[in-house]
């Protein structure tokens, strides 16, 4: 057996034993590397309930694939196999049967595509005319609409549609900018990052935008927020501590935990369904590959 | 204070806005007027290597090295801002590395260019003079490699990176030689993430490795092959190019040159596995080799988000996503090492180093929430060649949308560059190069 597929084989007896043999608390820090390439990714996400991460992978300089990483074997494939425009930001329903990204099109335009898996048929927001893209889609808890980003009048807002890219509501509005839209699993709640009161923060409110409540407080971003599959916790990207770091905050702003502690760049997290461990994009000497930290 | 030319702004299809540069009164009209006295001049030929970090697709100011953080929300962004090692200097959070190095380089807040489109203004940027007319003006790395000469192994004039700077409609006209003749083109040098080389150059000689340069027959008789595709105008030209060419294969220290493998892991890990940086590092050996004018290029092409396109610094939208989530870690992780290596191996004393893009994006944000084209106000970042830093050189008003000091055009960087690389006065009138140049004095 080669170095290669030796440590492969470890890195999958590593995650079985955190997921079988470690207690609930361990410190946080402890990490394992999932991908060895080093190459730039992006907005990893699991699916295939926990078995599976999709991510974003710089595969050349000109083009950002999708990615798909079985956890058991530890091979990554694409997507979309033949796909040659960038596509990035993948977030899946929970039953995996949809899932929704964003393609580059044309010049600084871009597209949301809907992909029904199962029937493979999909339908999609073209962008608009002139300079234009969607980001940041994501799932409603019963899969029957998408929310994403969108910036038009100087103000980037939330919106929601249906499986059909149709009957567009708008969901979140302020001045400044609102991003990085997240559903709570009881698809009571959002949860986003703004700048409506000065720099990114992040945001809680209703699925209908109401009852707002501000969650963090910081001079320095506050981004990319992911609730916990209970329901009770955030993660989310700050560079409150120097540079981009992941944290772990409750719902309602307390018990704020910093999870990564290095001089490099840790970003883009996403909860395992269990909910004790974060996949991050993390680069480490200069490398960028996917991680999994414990929660504390 | 006067008006010349005149320019449109704001995007790269739609111009909106046509606006005046206005130049300080003190503009020379040739080169006579513009002339140092001889041993000034003398004192700032201190550049044996030129490194022109090209920032292609116009970096944000606000965003980057001149936020305006108590501006109204629709200028200022989304980012806090950080102290920086130079008293009263803040840059965003996008670049914590930079901003602990500030004291290492000297920052410009007041540049002006007149193109508001990326290959016009991408030409004056490299040659100092618009399009057009015809001819095309020579790149500034081609008036420093016609005035070092094509000596030994070593190319004059290198541009390292993905290419030669394009959009997606054309290349920059500016890139090369012009009225100097191709001869003084870049000699282009192509990294990848990974590290891997390509120098296109060197596909003229298809089917020749330096493993087979032991069969020197073997050689000749294919150059002599490539020699016969080519019309007799252009022979000379392939002949300066086929002598590097040639020249470095058959050199094993040359060849060495362009291996980044030579490099000890850490030394690769510190610049970051991305395209930028491990060209940073290609540019770091170029400095070691004497290279005397190097261009290092963020990307191909302009675009930030386009099929086919390299994730240039063109934020029509994403503008905030980009520079956060991609382009200002890449670049607060690379640059910061290139100069610690500079200086660390006492190469900064004799090298200048300045990094910029070909303008400035708007301030106020727009419909999109990103930014678009603004060529009245960018900055640049210089140091090396003995040159006082850690400081601001020029000013730009509360909103970022104009210079409140004296404008500093791209001719007046192509003349300072020159002149810090020995090109005097004289040189360039007798090229017939950089005519009504003046130096940045603040610098001196």
């Amino acid at each position: 057996m080669d170095f290669f597929s030796m440590s492969k084989w470890l890195s999958v007896l590593l995650i079985v034993g955190i997921t079988f043999l470690i207690p609930s608390r361990v410190r946080a820090e402890e990490s394992i590397r999932l991908t060895q390439d080093s190459l730039f990714k992006r907005d990893p996400t699991f699916v295939d309930q926990g078995k599976a991460i999709v991510f974003v992978l710089l595969e050349r300089p000109e083009q950002l694939r999708l990615m798909k990483l079985d956890l058991a074997s530890g091979k990554s494939s694409p997507l979309h196999q033949d796909e040659n425009r960038s596509e990035l930001e993948p977030r899946f329903s929970r039953d995996g049967r949809y899932y929704a990204y964003i393609q580059s099109r044309s010049p600084a335009s871009v597209a949301m595509v809907i992909r029904d898996a199962k029937e493979k048929k999909e339908v999609e927001i073209p962008p608009e005319s002139g300079f234009s893209g969607m980001r940041s889609p994501v799932f409603a808890h019963d899969g029957s609409r998408i929310y994403y980003s969108f910036a038009e009048e100087g103000r980037q807002q939330i919106f929601s549609v249906d499986l059909q890219a149709a009957n567009r509501k708008k969901v979140v509005d302020s001045r400044g900018i609102n991003n990085w839209p997240d559903i709570s699993p009881d698809g009571k709640h959002i949860v986003f990052s703004s700048t409506r009161d000065g720099n990114y923060e992040i945001y809680l409110s209703k699925i209908d935008g109401s009852e707002l409540v501000r969650v963090t407080e910081s001079p320095f971003m506050d981004i990319r927020p992911r609730i916990s599959p209970d329901g009770k916790r955030i993660a989310f990207v700050s560079t409150r501590d120097g540079n981009y770091e992941l944290y772990v905050v409750d719902v309602d702003g307390t018990n704020l935990v910093r999870i990564t502690n290095h001089a490099e760049r840790d970003d883009f997290p996403d909860w395992h369904p269990e909910g004790k461990r974060l996949v991050s994009v993390s680069e480490r000497a200069g490398r960028k590959d996917l991680y999994l930290f414990m929660v504390p | 204070m006067f008006d010349v030319g005149n320019f449109r702004a704001k995007t790269c299809s739609g111009l909106t806005r046509r606006s005046f540069l206005r130049i300080g009164s003190s503009i020379p009209l040739a080169w006579g007027l513009s002339s140092l006295d001889s041993a000034k001049a003398a004192s700032l030929a201190r550049a044996k290597s030129v490194v022109f970090v090209w920032l292609w697709g116009a970096p944000s100011h606000l965003d980057t090295f001149d936020p305006k953080p108590d501006s109204p929300m629709e200028y200022r962004g989304p980012y806090g801002t950080i102290a920086t090692r130079t008293p009263g200097v803040r840059f965003t959070e996008l670049l914590p590395r930079m901003a602990a190095r500030s004291d290492r380089f000297t920052l410009v807040r007041s540049h002006v260019t007149t193109q508001p489109g990326h290959p016009d203004a991408g030409t004056v940027s490299f040659t100092g003079f618009h399009e057009r007319p015809l001819p095309v003006k020579p790149n500034f790395g081609s008036i420093i490699a016609k005035h070092r000469g094509h000596q030994g192994q070593v190319p004059p004039f290198m541009s390292i990176g993905r290419g030669t700077p394009r959009d997606s409609a054309r290349l920059v006209e500016g890139y090369g030689g012009g009225t100097l003749g191709k001869s003084y083109d870049p000699f282009i040098v192509k990294c990848d993430a990974d590290g891997s080389v390509d120098i296109p150059s060197l596909q003229l000689l298809e089917g020749i490795t330096p493993n087979r340069l032991v069969d020197r027959k073997s050689l000749s008789a294919r150059l002599d092959e490539v020699r016969r595709r080519l019309d007799s105008s252009g022979i000379a030209d392939w002949d300066r190019v086929y002598q590097h060419a040639y020249g470095m294969l058959h050199n094993p220290d040359s060849r060495r040159a362009f291996d980044l493998n030579e490099e000890p892991r850490e030394i690769r890990d510190r610049y970051g596995f991305s395209t930028f940086g491990q060209s940073a590092l290609m540019t770091r050996r170029m400095v070691e080799a004497g290279v005397p004018y190097i261009q290092l290029n963020w990307s191909e092409t302009v675009e930030a988000i386009t099929p086919n396109h390299d994730f240039g610094w063109d934020t029509h939208i994403y503008n905030f996503e980009m520079l956060q989530d991609r382009h200002c870690p890449i670049l607060d992780r690379a640059l910061p090492v290139l100069l610690d290596e500079l200086e660390d191996r006492g190469l900064l004393e004799t090298t200048l180093v300045v990094a910029m893009g070909e303008f400035g994006r708007t301030p106020k944000i727009s419909n999109r929430a990103a930014r678009d084209h603004w060529p009245r106000c960018y900055f640049s970042l210089w140091t090396g060649a003995g040159l006082e830093v850690g400081r601001t050189l020029g000013e730009s008003d509360k909103l970022g949308e104009d210079p409140i000091t004296d404008p500093i055009s791209p001719l007046m960087v192509g003349t300072t560059l020159a002149e810090f690389a020995g090109v005097t006065t004289a040189d360039r009138a007798e090229m017939n190069v950089l005519p009504g140049g003046q130096v940045i004095d603040g610098l001196l």
